[in-house]
C-alpha cells in the first residue's frame, strides 16, 4: 500500500478505470464511420435528422453496453454529484450546440458574408470546432486520450479542406482509428477485469484471511 | 532521567482513530469519502483486497457506525452498496486533520 494517499488522483483513477473499458471509444468511432459512410454515398438529404437520430441510438446502445459489460465486471458506482454534474453540463452545451446548428442551416440563418466565408473555409471550421468539442469533453471527463482524438478530427478535416482527399475517406480512417482503439482497450479490459457471478455480492471466490 | 516537556509528547496520537488508522480500512474510507458510493466488486477491484478482508473491515466499519450498507435493485438485480455514513465522513476528516498536525509536529522537531 502505497505511503500516500491522494484524494483526487484516487477520485480520478476510480472514475478511468471505469472508462478503460474501450466502450465510449467503439461507439464514438462508429458513429464517426456511419457518417463518413454517409458522406461517401453523398446521402446528404435529411442528414440532421438521421445524425440525430444516429446519436440517440449510439447513446442508449453505449448505456445498455456498459450495463451489461461493464458493471459485471468492474462493479456498481455512483460517482459524485460534481462529476455528474459536469456531464449533464456538457450534454447541455452539445444538444445547444446541435440546436444552433439545426436552426441555422435550416432556415438559413447565416449572413451572407458568414456563408460565403463557410463555403470557402467551412471545413476548417468543422475541423476546428470537431477538434475543440473533442478536447472540451477530454478535458471535463478526464479521459485525456480523447483530447488526442480531438487533434487527429482537426487534422481530418484539414486534409480534406486542402483538397489532398475527399473528405469522407480521411472521417472513415479516423472512425476507425478510434473504434480499433475501443476494441483493443476492451480486450484488455475482458481480461483484466473477468466477470463475476454476482457484481453486486461476495459470492466466487471468497476466501477468508 | 528527566520528565519529559510537552513537546516532545504527542497526545494527538492517542486520539487518532484507530478504526480508521488500519491500512485497508483507511483505503476503504478514502475511496468511499471520494465516492457517492460503490458496491463490494468495485471496492474490491479499487483497493485490491480479497473479498474476506474487504468484508471483514467493512463489517468494522460499519459496526463503528463510519459506513452505511445499503440494499438496492440495479437493473432488477439486487446489489449491496457501500457508502460513508455522515459520522465517517466527520471521522474521516479529523483523522486526516490530526494527521496532517502530528506531522507537521515532528517536522517541526
Amino acid at each position: 500500500m502505497s505511503d500516500h494517499i491522494d484524494l483526487k488522483s484516487l477520485e480520478r483513477k476510480a472514475y478511468t478505470s471505469y472508462h478503460q473499458d474501450g466502450l465510449i471509444d467503439i461507439f464514438l468511432g462508429l458513429a464517426i464511420i456511419f457518417f463518413g459512410v454517409m458522406l461517401l454515398t453523398m446521402f446528404l438529404g435529411g442528414m440532421f435528422y438521421i445524425w440525430g437520430s444516429t446519436f440517440i441510438i449510439f447513446f442508449f446502445s453505449y448505456v445498455g453496453a456498459k450495463r451489461s459489460i461493464t458493471v459485471p465486471r468492474m462493479g456498481y458506482v455512483e460517482f459524485k454529484q460534481s462529476r455528474r454534474m459536469r456531464i449533464i453540463l456538457l450534454v447541455l452545451i452539445l444538444l445547444i450546440l446541435n440546436l444552433a446548428l439545426f436552426l441555422f442551416m435550416a432556415f438559413d440563418l447565416l449572413t451572407p458574408e458568414l456563408n460565403a466565408f463557410l463555403n470557402q473555409h467551412g471545413l476548417l471550421v468543422i475541423g476546428a470546432t470537431a477538434g475543440g468539442l473533442f478536447a472540451f469533453f477530454g478535458w471535463v471527463v478526464q479521459i485525456y486520450r480523447l483530447s488526442i482524438y480531438g487533434a487527429v478530427a482537426f487534422l481530418v478535416f484539414f486534409v480534406s479542406y486542402a483538397g489532398v482527399l475527399h473528405l469522407a475517406i480521411p472521417v472513415i480512417v479516423f472512425g476507425l482509428v478510434i473504434a480499433t482503439t475501443g476494441f483493443v482497450l476492451l480486450s484488455r479490459f475482458l481480461r483484466q477485469y473477468p466477470r463475476t457471478q454476482s457484481h453486486g455480492e461476495p459470492y466466487d471466490d471468497w476466501e477468508t484471511d | 532521567m528527566t520528565e519529559e516537556s510537552d513537546d516532545t509528547k504527542f497526545p494527538i496520537i492517542d486520539d487518532i482513530d484507530r478504526v480508521i488508522h488500519e491500512p485497508a480500512r483507511l483505503i476503504i474510507m478514502s475511496h468511499l469519502y471520494v465516492l457517492d458510493r460503490a458496491d463490494f466488486l468495485f471496492l474490491k477491484r479499487q483497493t485490491k483486497l480479497t473479498w474476506g478482508n474487504l468484508s471483514s473491515h467493512i463489517t468494522k466499519l460499519e459496526n463503528a457506525g463510519f459506513v452505511e450498507v445499503i440494499k438496492k435493485f440495479v437493473d432488477r438485480k439486487p446489489i449491496t452498496l457501500i457508502q460513508l455514513a455522515p459520522q465517517g465522513r466527520t471521522a474521516f476528516e479529523d483523522y486526516q486533520r490530526q494527521m496532517r498536525h502530528m506531522f507537521k509536529r515532528i517536522e517541526d522537531k
